[in-house]
């Protein structure tokens, strides 16, 4: 090759190459310019967008709570029986005298026990008075009621005694005086007497006379012969006329003393034979009373338990007669029309008496429904408001509305108990979960919460501004600071520098910041 | 291309290596700055103020350790009268100061009308998704704030075992017998480190107060805060001072500062003692993940440092190549001038 030709070939190459190069260049160029919308969007993120618009911020409380009712009505049993077939279950309606339970046909226990006591105190009571030889005519009484009553014969009883007691007094002062007149017995010092009364008497009388008359006379023979008496012998004779005579005094008084004693005797005797008499009516009186007293106190006793275990006995019989009234049928019935809320027993079992068979929970009365929460929470509820039921659709016809707003007892500072009055086919203990709160008023300016950004500067939304351009719409994030006024759980209402339905970003593909492009989600 | 032979070999190979180093640094600081920004759960503070002025701080508490929800409470209120002694005051009147969260692991089973899900759970409190801003698909997330804390976030295999579907924001379900709302529905992560890290299960997030209550639980690990840091390790600083942070039983992390230089070679430094756990804590799974960053970023640092060197130390051979072609030059100029030669376009060939 040439040094020429070399040098034009070098310079033929070196200007296909700047072609080439040329070409690629230019082409990728048009590339880029035809694609440059796509390439940079791609790079976009990718937002998606919701309107600003007028809304309500509805912002509910929410929690569970157990429905007490208000007075379950208790079915009770008074008697111990068994149950046959129950025939509702809890949680059934039922209405007024409907069957509930239906019970064996046996006697209710008491009513046996009652029987079977009663023919013992019966046989008891029989045996007892062929025992214990209570007089028939007590038990006479006692049947009949002729008895007296205890007031008569306390009253007859204290008669008895005063009596006795007076006729024991008086027995003493007779045996006093038989003592007396057994000592002037003794002291007259005769035996016995065994002439009669009036012949001694005159004996007496006699002596008497013969003392006033002839001793007398004597005495006064003998003074005067002792006053006479002149001689020694006159004098002599005159003392012994006087010794004479009173001798003959003493002799006859030696007599009427011995008349006057055996008087004396025969009359202390006769005294004390009546007094004797006296002694032993009293004592025979004092028996009869005695008698009489221990008679009406054994009779009256008597009568007196007879009359109680009678007594007993007829209210035994009473008791069984009302128990047999009593003895429920064999069914049990409810007594009110209601919901059944707890029945505990079932077929075969024992229900014991007195024991609760059934609760029924009477509809149409209310129901409360506590529940605790937060103050704030609290906060935000009025009373009046009614609650919405979580699953409205499974239960019928049931509503719930605040009554009262109290503190809570377990937490005082922190919360507040919500009580609701609930209305409808609810049962006592079962728990219903409710949601409660207003419809706040209407805000111009509501975005769902995702859109809501938050930096040092506060909370701000992003929006979407587009500006036209040469290659087409740009869109452009474009901050806006808002504050919140109100919220709930998907959206909140603000105010800001807005018009009102703006574009606001809610997600993006990737972080947007503000003055950035972006692209819209297709 | 003439003035490329000019080079010797050896000029040329060293330029070659700088090219490469450089290109290699270049890579790696883009790849790291790259994964750096992965972990959305690290960078509450970018978010926040893209200014800066606030640092974002993980306490993570062992079973020992964990704190009541008063006690936190108490330490919220006095930051407020601490910012305002120290004068810090946010730039708007309904703007805040300081936000936080905390977290709480366990189980819990969901319930609606089709199924029954048992997933792990995550209790929280106050503003847990603002550190964690999930992917969210439908809905919106839920606050501790908020009036009713029946709200709950499911992923979108939760929905669908639950409901068949999706969109299911507003629907109801019930845990422990007490009725909850889908606040929202979120996608799960799914990279590599985050199923390492366990953040691929199945995760329900409630309230604290229902996690406590309808499931199970220990109590809260984690409390997240971010507060406003005018100078460096401010806020740091208060929280150690004022919620008080004892050794064996709590970790403190600040999440803005962990992915600095100097915190990665603090990470190199470490190396052979990192695996050890010496505090009985089991790291939430982002706090898992991050970590596993760390790691990846520490060993990037490795790299571009060992490029930094090279071209360093290029760089000195080249300058003082180049002073001592630069003092021969002149030596030649200054014969040349003193000798009156003239330069002529060949000699300059």
């Amino acid at each position: 090759m040439s040094e020429e030709t070399r040098a034009t070939r070098g310079a033929k190459n070196r200007k296909d190459w700047v072609k080439n190069a040329a070409i690629i260049f230019l082409s990728v160029m048009l590339v880029l310019t035809l694609f440059s919308n796509t390439f940079m969007n791609y790079s976009l993120p990718e937002v998606s967008t919701q309107y600003v618009a007028p809304g309500t911020i509805t912002s509910k409380v929410r929690g569970t709570g157990t429905i007490s009712a208000a007075d379950p009505y208790s079915v009770v049993l008074n008697e111990t029986r068994v149950v046959a077939s129950v025939l509702v279950r809890s949680g059934d309606t039922v209405e007024k005298d409907q069957v509930i339970l239906m019970l064996e046909e046996t006697e209710s226990e008491e009513l046996k026990n009652a029987q079977k006591q009663l023919e013992q105190m019966i046989s008891s009571y029989e045996s007892g008075i062929i025992a214990s030889g209570i007089p028939a005519e007590d038990v006479y009484a006692a049947q009949n009621g002729t008895g007296g009553s205890f007031a008569e014969n306390l009253a007859r009883l204290a008669e008895l005694e005063a009596a006795i007691e007076t006729t024991e007094k008086q027995l003493q002062e007779y045996d006093k005086q038989i003592i007396s007149l057994e000592d002037q017995l003794a002291a007259t010092g005769v035996s016995g007497v065994s002439e009669s009364e009036s012949y001694l008497q005159g004996k007496l009388n006699e002596t008497q006379a013969v003392l006033d008359t002839d001793i007398k006379e004597l005495f006064a023979a003998a003074e005067k012969a002792m006053n006479e008496a002149q001689t020694e012998e006159e004098k002599a004779a005159a003392e012994e006329a006087k010794r004479y005579a009173e001798g003959e005094k003493a002799r006859k008084e030696g007599l009427k003393a011995m008349w006057q004693a055996q008087l004396q005797y025969i009359q202390l005797s006769s005294q004390l034979k009546t007094v004797g008499a006296g002694k032993d009516a009293a004592q025979e009186r004092l028996l009869k009373l005695t008698e009489e007293s221990t008679d009406l106190r054994a009779s009256s006793g008597n009568i007196q338990s007879l009359t109680a275990q009678l007594q007993a006995i007829e209210e035994q019989r009473a008791l069984v007669e009302e128990l047999k009234a009593k003895e429920t049928a064999a069914e049990v019935k409810s007594p009110v029309s209601g919901t059944v809320t707890s029945i505990s027993y079932r077929a075969g079992e024992t229900i014991e008496a007195g024991a609760t068979v059934a609760a029924i929970q009477i509809s149409g009365k209310e129901c409360t429904m506590t529940m605790s929460v937060t103050a704030e929470q609290a906060a935000s509820l009025r009373v009046g408001d009614v609650a919405d039921i979580q699953n409205a659709w499974y239960y019928s016809g049931v509503t719930a509305v605040l009554t009262a707003i109290r503190v809570d007892p377990s937490n005082p500072q922190t919360n507040k108990l919500l009580v609701f009055t609930v209305e409808g086919e609810v049962m006592d203990g079962q728990s219903l979960s409710i949601s409660v709160g207003q419809k706040s008023a209407e805000y111009s300016l509501t975005v769902p919460n995702s859109a809501i950004r938050e930096d040092n500067n506060g909370k701000f939304i992003l929006i979407v501004e587009y500006k036209q351009s040469p290659l087409g719409t740009r869109y452009v994030a474009t901050r806006v600071d808002v504050e919140v006024l109100a919220s709930d759980e998907t959206s909140s209402a603000i105010s800001g520098l807005l018009n009102g339905y703006e574009y606001v970003i809610t997600t993006a593909s990737k972080p947007v910041a503000p003055g950035q492009l972006i692209r819209l989600t297709e | 291309m003439k003035w490329f032979n000019l080079f010797s070999r050896k000029e040329k190979r060293t330029a070659v290596v700088a090219v490469v180093s450089a290109v290699i640094l270049a890579v790696l600081s883009g790849v790291s700055a790259y994964i750096k920004g992965i972990p959305d759960s690290q960078h509450l503070a970018e978010r926040w103020s893209s200014e800066g002025g606030y640092t974002q701080l993980s306490v993570f508490y062992t079973r020992e350790g964990q704190p009541d929800p008063m006690l936190l409470k108490n330490f919220e209120y006095s930051l407020e009268e601490k910012f305002s002694t120290d004068g810090i005051t946010p730039p708007t009147e309904s703007a805040r100061l300081w936000v936080t969260a905390y977290s709480s692991f366990g189980e819990v089973q969901v319930t609606s009308d089709r199924a029954t899900v048992s997933a792990a759970a995550v209790g929280v409190g106050g503003d847990f998704f603002l550190f964690h801003p999930f992917k969210l698909l439908y809905g919106s997330y839920f606050s501790g704030s908020d009036l009713m804390q029946d709200g709950i976030i499911i992923d979108e295999d939760a929905a669908w075992q639950l409901f068949g579907s999706s969109d299911v924001a507003g629907m109801t379900v019930t845990i422990g017998g007490a009725p909850h709302y889908i606040a929202g529905v979120i996608r799960r992560e799914a990279d590599r480190m985050d199923k390492k890290a366990g953040a691929d299960k199945m995760t329900v997030y409630l309230s604290y107060d229902s996690l406590s209550r309808y499931g199970s639980t220990d109590g809260i690990s984690c409390y997240e805060l971010l507060l406003p840091n005018p100078v460096s390790g401010y806020g740091k600083q208060v929280v150690t001072e004022r919620l008080g942070i004892s050794e064996e039983t709590a970790v403190l992390v600040e999440n803005s500062e962990r992915y600095s230089a100097e915190a990665l070679f603090k990470v190199l430094a470490d190396f052979g003692v990192r695996s050890m756990q010496t505090v009985r804590i089991i790291w939430p799974s982002w706090e898992n993940a991050a970590r596993g960053w760390e790691d990846v970023l520490a060993l990037i640092l490795v790299f571009q440092s060992i490029c930094v060197l090279i071209l360093a130390v290029i760089a000195v051979i080249a300058f003082w190549a180049a002073r001592k072609a630069i003092g021969v030059q002149w030596e030649l100029r200054k014969a040349k001038n003193r000798w009156g030669y003239e330069e002529t376009a060949e000699t300059m060939d």
